[in-house]
């Protein structure tokens, strides 16, 4: 055994590497696909914070309220057909930042959370 | 970077997720499996519509796919003396040739989806080798169904965990790009042992 490993040393040393990089990098996904299953198994790492990239319809399935809720939080036209927008996309049209939506929208979801009686996550 | 794709696929959505389907086809680094997913969930909650989802990105992938073929086919097929002055090069091509005629459609078929990071070369390889068009096609399509598929399906399933379930399949992809490369290398440096090991029986046998 040890001679063959000279041999392809001497005479296939790319290939060699090639091999053994290989080898290490499927321990290391390996290692890093199962802790990260672990990791998102916990219930208490589900939630996804609110987010530039996300559409108020995103946002309202998220939040898990009615889509109108949102749509009020960011004074979108409640007759107009629903449109698609990152957040960040809004908040520049408004010239307002991101942070100010968020403000509106946690205070619309407290609201409508408290009248339908529904428990905050 | 994760959201910033994420913002581009909610303000871009169905134009941009062909165009990048199509040169992730061509090993062009662009993030095709995060905006598959990104299409799938803003399908989910209703931004984007599922049907033109799905065939905006099974469209990229064939076209990409097929381009990737043809452009190697063309500059194989302009290079093919330079390709057999040397005894080295031609040994190549022709293993090559001889490993797609055996695995081809089966090679072409898995790379397009469970270690789609190959696919691109393999549709060059393909193309380089000449491997028959009509195989590559049909196995090529057969395959984008499920890369499509699975990873738009995902998208619609998991929507309120875009990020995490992004993270979790780069990895698992990680992992078996690798695992694929290792064996395929393994297999390649027991026969360079095997030849060594029967010229030596020769020598000594005469």
């Amino acid at each position: 055994m040890p001679h063959r490993l000279t041999y392809l040393w001497q005479q296939h040393r790319l290939a060699l590497l090639a091999f053994a990089t290989a080898l290490l990098l499927t321990v290391f996904f390996g290692v890093k696909s199962v802790s990260q299953f672990i990791y998102w198994n916990d219930p208490q790492h589900q939630d996804q914070a609110l987010a530039g990239w996300m559409t108020p319809r995103y946002v309202a399935r998220s939040y898990d309220v009615p889509p109108e809720v949102v749509q009020g939080a960011f004074a979108l036209d409640a007759g107009a057909p629903p449109r698609r927008i990152s957040l960040e996309t809004l908040a520049a049209e408004r010239g307002v930042t991101t942070q100010a939506l968020q403000l509106r929208l946690d205070r619309a979801v407290a609201a409508w959370r408290a009248e339908n009686q529904k428990a905050a996550p | 970077m994760t959201d910033a794709v994420l913002a581009f696929a909610a303000d871009y959505g169905v134009p941009l997720l062909f165009t990048v389907t199509l040169l992730s086809c061509l090993a062009l680094p662009v993030p095709s499996s995060l905006l598959m997913l990104a299409a799938g969930g803003f399908a989910a909650t209703g931004d984007l519509s599922l049907p033109a989802v799905a065939v905006a990105a099974f469209s990229g992938a064939i076209i990409g796919d097929n381009l990737g073929y043809w452009i190697a086919r063309g500059i194989g097929d302009r290079f093919s003396d330079w390709l057999s002055t040397r005894p080295r090069r031609a040994a190549l091509r022709n293993n090559a040739q001889g490993f797609m005629a055996r695995w081809g459609g089966v090679s072409v078929f898995f790379s397009c989806w469970l270690v789609a990071p190959l696919g691109p070369y393999v549709n060059y390889v393909s193309g380089l080798t000449r491997f028959s068009w009509t195989r590559f096609a049909l196995w090529g399509a057969a395959g984008e169904v499920f890369w499509v598929g699975i990873y738009i399906g995902l998208g619609y399933l998991f929507t309120d965990n875009l990020t995490q379930i992004s993270a979790l399949l780069g990895n698992l992809s990680g992992f078996l790009v690798a695992a694929v490369v290792a064996v395929g290398m393994g297999a390649w440096l027991a026969r360079a042992i095997k030849v060594r090991d029967k010229a030596r029986h020769r020598s000594q046998s005469a």
